[in-house]
């Protein structure tokens, strides 16, 4: 039934494009000139290349008529919501010329084919998490309604470079028919997609979530072999680069014989952090030279081995090659 | 007084240190002469896998056949862990490592060692640790204490994925092992780099015209984002996990338009539906005789019929794990075809209208890497437009592999049940966004789509 009322409208439209083409022609040369090549491009059914020509008429010398051919090119193109902008700009413009662009009956045809385009969107309403996310559909993002006359965000009649506008975290959106791609994304997380196909005049509920990208943390150090603890676990050998989750982190970058380098980073979602850790070697103090340690160990030594000797204690476990010792208890 | 002006200035020093010095080597005689062992174990994890000081010195080492870390956890008899500690494996001056676990006689601790990279380890949300259990290697180990004993626990390739149980305290000990008790006792002193599937294995015989040989091994197929997909895409969840590849032939670029053609004309391909242009799909190119899209990867084109022409020219599909194999480095775990770098409208043929890019729609259009930041649609292999140009089909159905192949290290697994109808596609396409272009992703069974194509496998 509806395929039969698209036909309809496409023979129709044929029809009344042939019957007001001289009234645009005589306008302007240029104009009239790129609108006939519209015309006959509609007579070949190339309805891509009749709306290029119309368009380009249309900025020669705005029309009524233009606007309404741009309209029946789009929905024949199954463009339904940029068809509807160009339907509802027609009659504005008309109405600027006090109605003298437009025939009535092609007004009332027109205002029918709003009708029909608005029974024949699919309306979605979409709830997004986190709020600040863009949405697109096929790639464009949304736009406000420009005719001004509903709360919708529709799809479609951005061009891709568009801006997008500040979403609700709940809203109402009017989309084409058929298969849509629904990309949402927000700088820091991972884009969420939706490939749907949606039956004319289908209303439907869609929920987008996004999820925080892993941060990248580097590490290099002045010396390279540096060990890098990240929260007290080892992640290895500078220079290292590791993926975390959003959030703070404790960083010791070791070596021996040189000071631990520490610091604190906080990552945000998708962010990167670059450390430069410079290791900068143990000072020569009192507690770093051999004859003290000589002296102390020899004190140390005697004294331990002395309580040693009265308290036998019992041999110490072995750890292996890397000298720890697993409790079991 | 002369007796004492005859003794130097240091002789009572002396003196008292030489005392000193014997009472000490006495104490220390004393002590140790008799020191009693305490009960103990003494571990050593031992691997036959490679370790990353390795690589660069053997290019014919897989990657993927790696760890870098090794995680002990040791359980009480509750079963509750009561020490963790994570070792860094980096070459032979930190492995094989050893470490002791002191308990009392009779006693019977659980270890379980996990060797893995450190990639592959992320933070959850509670803030802990986890390993992607199917690319790492786990194995438990279980002795009683008799006094001091030494035990070797070695992680053999052959069980990465295989996941231990706990509760019943089994583990996998090798191939032909996977799930016997934690107290089996393992062949002592494997050498590293030793395991089969350390080692790429090239193809045996010549390919068909115009393949390319993809070398077989160990490969990380899937990456963590993937564990959970948005569900109502039809991208198919893809944890990653380890999977060994046979060696096979994979043709250089997508299947073009006059190759398809030529088939038909042959009369391979008896009763199988060639390719339909659509007033809808309107970058459909298939022509049944010479056209403007020659030289292009033909499209819109169906699983049946993709697949019958393979089989007309002697092979099949890939298999997803194939073709990620070839895409991803073997092994190497690149994110695209070329590497890490993230992808650019000159990189590939991707993300054309709205997306913002004008791609080119030759077959290896972006096979120089000279023009776009020493990037290009070239695989390891020389294989080209794997990350864009079309979509391609795979044999795998569009089901996660979970579905149904079991964990641990699968030989050329394929995903295909019975209740489900085959197919499903990789690689991006001219239709699709640049993120699409990472190769760890597959998508649902498509219908025969405006940017579907294929590729053979022999």
């Amino acid at each position: 039934m509806k395929r039969r009322a698209a036909t309809a409208i496409a023979i129709l439209s044929f029809l009344v494009l042939a019957l007001f083409a001289p009234a645009v022609r005589a306008e302007g040369s240029e104009a009239g000139e790129a609108f006939q090549k519209g015309v006959d491009a509609v007579a070949a059914q190339q309805w891509a290349d009749a709306l290029g020509w119309f368009e380009r008429a249309h900025a020669i010398k705005p029309h009524a008529l233009s606007l309404y051919n741009i309209g029946v090119a789009e929905l024949r193109l199954g463009h339904l919501t940029r068809a509807r902008v160009a339907f509802y700009g027609s009659l504005a413009l008309d109405a600027e010329n006090n109605h003298a662009q437009l025939a009535p009956s092609l007004a009332d045809e027109m205002n029918g084919f709003i009708r029909d385009i608005e029974t024949r969107l699919v309306y979605l309403t979409i709830t997004i998490e986190p709020a600040g996310a863009t949405v697109t559909v096929d790639g464009k993002p949304l736009a406000v309604d420009p005719t001004g006359r509903s709360k919708l965000y529709i799809a479609g009649i951005s061009a891709a470079a568009d801006p997008s506008p500040d979403l609700p975290t709940s809203f109402e959106t009017a989309v084409d028919p058929g298969q849509r791609d629904i990309v949402i994304q927000k700088q820091g997380f991972a884009p969420q997609a939706s490939r749907e196909t949606y039956p004319v005049g289908q209303h439907a509920d869609l929920h987008l979530s996004l999820s925080a990208l892993d941060a990248t943390l580097h590490v290099e150090s002045s010396r390279g072999n540096a060990v890098v603890r990240i929260e007290g676990l080892d992640v290895g050998v500078v220079p290292v680069t590791v993926k975390r989750p959003p959030g703070t982190y404790s960083i010791d970058v070791r070596s021996a014989g040189y000071t631990t380098y520490s610091s604190t980073v906080t990552l945000g979602p998708g962010g990167r952090s670059d450390i430069q850790a410079p290791m900068v070697k143990e000072q020569l103090v009192l507690t770093r030279q051999w004859w003290f340690w000589a002296g102390v160990g020899a004190v140390v030594l005697g004294s331990a081995l002395t309580v040693y000797a009265v308290t036998r204690p019992p041999p110490p476990y072995n750890g292996g090659s890397s000298g720890w010792v697993a409790q079991t208890h | 007084m002369g007796r004492a002006d005859a003794l130097s200035p240091r002789a009572p020093v002396t003196l008292a240190a030489t005392l000193v010095t014997l009472a000490a080597a006495t104490l220390v005689m004393a002590s140790c002469s008799d020191a009693p062992a305490r009960p103990q174990l003494l571990v050593t994890v031992r691997s036959d896998v490679v370790l990353p000081s390795q690589l660069d010195g053997d290019p014919l080492l897989s990657a993927a056949a790696s760890i870098d870390r090794v995680r002990v956890e040791v359980f009480g008899g509750d079963g509750s862990p009561t020490a963790t500690r994570d070792f860094v494996v980096s070459g032979s001056s930190s492995f094989p490592v050893s470490f002791g676990v002191e308990a009392p006689t009779g006693s019977s601790p659980l270890i379980r060692v996990t060797g893995f990279r450190a990639a592959w380890e992320h933070l959850g949300q509670d803030g802990a640790a986890s390993i992607e259990p199917g690319v790492s290697l786990t194995r438990l180990a279980q002795k009683t204490i008799v006094g001091f004993d030494r035990i070797d626990v070695v992680l053999h390739g052959d069980c990465f994925g295989t996941p231990v149980d706990l509760t019943s305290a089994t583990t996998c000990v090798d191939a032909a092992r996977r799930a016997v008790p934690a107290t089996t006792l393992d062949d002592p002193e494997p050498t590293v780099a030793s395991w089969s599937g350390a080692r790429e294995v090239a193809c045996s015989a010549a390919g068909p015209s115009g393949t390319l040989c993809i070398p077989g091994g160990v490969s990380d197929i899937g990456d963590p984002a993937l564990h959970i997909v948005d569900l109502v895409s039809d991208i198919i969840p893809n944890p990653p996990r380890a999977v060994l590849i046979s060696p096979f032939y994979l043709d250089e670029t997508e299947m073009t338009v006059p190759q398809l053609r030529s088939l038909f004309t042959a009369g391979k391909l008896p009763g199988v539906a060639p390719p339909v242009l659509s007033s809808i799909d309107v970058e459909c190119n298939y022509t049944t005789t010479k056209g403007s899209a020659e030289k292009q990867a033909v499209r819109c084109v169906s699983y049946e019929t993709a697949l019958a022409a393979c089989k007309a020219r002697g092979g099949s599909l890939p298999t997803a794990a194939q073709w990620e194999h070839a895409a991803r480095g073997r092994g190497r775990g690149y994110r695209y075809p070329w590497g890490n770098q993230e992808p650019t409208c000159c990189a590939a043929a991707l993300a054309s209208g709205s997306f913002g890019c004008n791609p080119k729609k030759g077959i290896g259009s972006y096979a120089v890497p000279g023009s776009c930041n020493g990037i290009a649609d070239v695989s390891r292999d020389g294989v080209l437009d794997l990350a864009g140009g079309v979509r391609e089909w795979v044999l795998d159905a569009a089901v996660p592999f979970d579905a149904c192949i079991e964990d641990g290290l699968a030989t050329d697994p394929t995903c295909a049940p019975e209740d489900r109808p085959r197919g499903s596609t990789k690689g991006g396409s001219t239709s699709t966004p640049l993120t699409a272009a990472e190769a760890s992703l597959r998508r649902g069974r498509s219908s025969a789509m405006q940017d579907v194509g294929f590729r053979c496998a022999f």
